[in-house]
């Protein structure tokens, strides 16, 4: 049997049919990114804590078993005053059985904070008010929370075998929101606004690129949903306190620019640099901010002035706060200037988001092998 | 993922799904194992989209998670209980017969798994030398050891070719 043959007879082997298809494949991976979005820790970790060297090692205290409501002060370093701003790390407690926790929205106000951890593969939403942790009821196989807005309105994905649905989580009751009739994928995570109107984009089930996708809103405390009246390819990822609708128009799947929207769906199409793509993932105020390709850089766009700022950080942006101030790859940006977030010796920052009131929140990572999470943090700036 | 990027990876997944596949169920030979390590391999590439689809080899980086797959037992159980829920079981895979009638699936599965996945490699999927060696995270020596035993095993274990060289 010569190595022809071999081939070819591997080739003749007869393959049973594969339960692979790629609709499965898009709905794991998006599902495993949301995961690690949470877990992994930013590539500029070690840039920020590299003025740490020197710091005392300090060994966090665990949270408080008995009572997970108590927000345990940190034994950090004092703030490291390098940079525009400097930042005390706060220890946030973590409600019992719940494992990797790490927190992901703030309010503007920064009395809220919402993060997640995991039991296995699934999220458990947490939700801590003015530092008491409290974990939201898991009404599903897994309950992830996304934002939440200064009244404590949590929204987030629920997951049931498989599916995802929006939920709203206020006044400790969770609420599972109807999307119109149809099969759907629904992404990337539902976004609130001070009114409570929650907006998210529905794709039909097994497309993929977001193809055939528009954008829905659930009016505040409306449980059926709306769709919004925009362009074609139009897929909205914030909405503002005055209803203004952040998002971009996707073309064949890629992304061609961000645009804001009023409710009626007209549209300001944000400012793009010559040879550039652009999309807008977030607002807040008068800025909205996301990123540019091929440069992959931030964007910061004023929605008053018309103006995009380019502060050459490696983008996107996730984030953005009433300041200016941004939030890619685990670092806050202000300008040009990174917001420093002090962490005992050994541990880095990794930041998710940052309220109004310069509250930063995300986790505590370890900068020795793996960077694995630490814990749930905030850095008061 | 972004969009545009999440465009690129479903061109790349549909162009090599069917070919991976038979590679992974060459590999182990079990339908619903192939699909595991299938799945896992491409919701493994997914998470690392950006990062990979700008490397210089993207098949060779697939190919090197896939082996890792097959060859990790730990990580195959994971992923199988990962895929417990990801996966319709419409019992369209389960097909014994076939797995069971066909001569080359018994002789391959005959050979221990790094020599099964180097004769895989270099004879199905026609990768170099050198390719294999870097999928399997081995010396191009070994390869060769292991592919000129491999192919002898097969040589005896399996009947002579007919004139057509297929059956």
């Amino acid at each position: 049997m010569t190595e022809n043959q071999l081939h070819e007879r591997l080739e003749a082997v007869p393959v049973p049919p594969s339960r692979v298809d790629v609709a499965g494949l898009l709905r794991a991976g998006r599902r495993r990114t949301r995961r690690r979005r949470a877990l992994q820790a930013a590539g500029s970790i070690a840039l920020v804590t590299g003025v740490l060297v020197g710091v005392p090692l300090l060994t966090p205290k665990p949270a408080p078993k008995a009572a997970p409501v108590a927000v345990v002060p940190s034994p950090a370093p004092s703030p490291v005053t390098t940079g525009k701003a400097s930042c005390v790390m706060t220890k946030l407690a973590v409600p019992k059985g719940i494992k990797d926790v790490i927190a992901e929205a703030v309010d503007p106000t920064g009395k809220y904070i919402a993060g997640n951890g995991t039991i296995g593969q699934d999220f458990r939403g947490v939700l801590w008010t003015g530092g008491r942790a409290e974990a939201l009821p898991v009404d599903g196989d897994s309950v992830q929370a996304s934002a939440v807005n200064e009244h404590g309105v949590v929204v987030g994905l629920l997951t049931e075998n498989n599916r995802d649905s929006v939920f709203r989580y206020e006044n400790h009751k969770l609420t599972k929101l109807r999307t119109p009739s149809g099969s759907w994928t629904i992404y990337p995570e539902p976004a609130i606004n001070a009114t409570g109107d929650i907006v998210i984009n529905l794709e039909p089930l097994g497309n993929s690129g977001g193809k055939d996708s528009f954008a829905v809103i659930w009016k505040d405390g409306a449980t059926t949903a709306d769709r919004l009246p925009l362009p074609e390819g139009a897929n909205v990822h914030a909405i503002l306190d005055d209803g203004t609708l952040i998002g971009s128009i996707y073309r064949d799947g890629s992304a061609v620019a961000g645009y804001a929207w009023d409710k009626q769906g007209k549209g300001t199409k944000l400012k793009v640099p010559d040879g550039q793509s652009a999309a807008a993932y977030a607002g807040r105020g008068e800025w909205v901010t996301g990123g540019l390709w091929p440069a992959q850089e931030v964007a910061l766009w004023n929605l008053r002035t018309g103006e995009l700022t380019r502060p050459g950080k490696e983008g996107p942006a996730d984030t953005v706060n009433g300041e200016g101030w941004v939030v890619a790859g685990g670092s806050v940006w202000h300008g040009e200037d990174e917001v420093r977030l002090a962490a005992p010796a050994g541990q880095g920052g990794n930041a998710m988001a940052v309220s109004d009131s310069s509250l930063v929140v995300g986790s505590a990572v370890s900068l020795t092998g793996d960077k694995e999470p630490v814990g749930p943090r905030s850095w008061q700036c | 993922m972004r969009p545009e990027l999440e465009r690129q990876y479903v061109e790349y997944v549909q162009g090599r799904l069917p070919r991976l596949h038979r590679t992974a169920y060459l590999l182990c030979g079990d339908a619903f194992q192939a699909d595991d390590i299938v799945q896992a391999t491409l919701t493994s590439l997914y998470t690392n989209w950006r990062k990979a689809s700008a490397a210089d080899n993207l098949d060779g980086y697939v190919h090197r998670i896939m082996v890792r797959r097959f060859l990790d037992e730990k990580r195959r159980k994971w992923s199988q209980v990962l895929l417990g829920d990801r996966l319709p079981d419409d019992g369209r895979a389960a097909a014994p017969d076939v797995e069971q009638r066909d001569e080359v699936l018994t002789a391959l599965r005959a050979l221990p798994k790094r020599q099964r996945a180097v004769v895989v490699l270099r004879y199905f999927h026609d990768l170099s030398v050198d390719a294999t060696a870097e999928a399997l995270g081995c010396t191009a020596g070994t390869v060769k050891s292991q592919c000129s035993r491999g192919l002898a095993t097969l040589r005896e274990v399996l009947p002579m070719a007919t004139a057509e060289g297929t059956r």
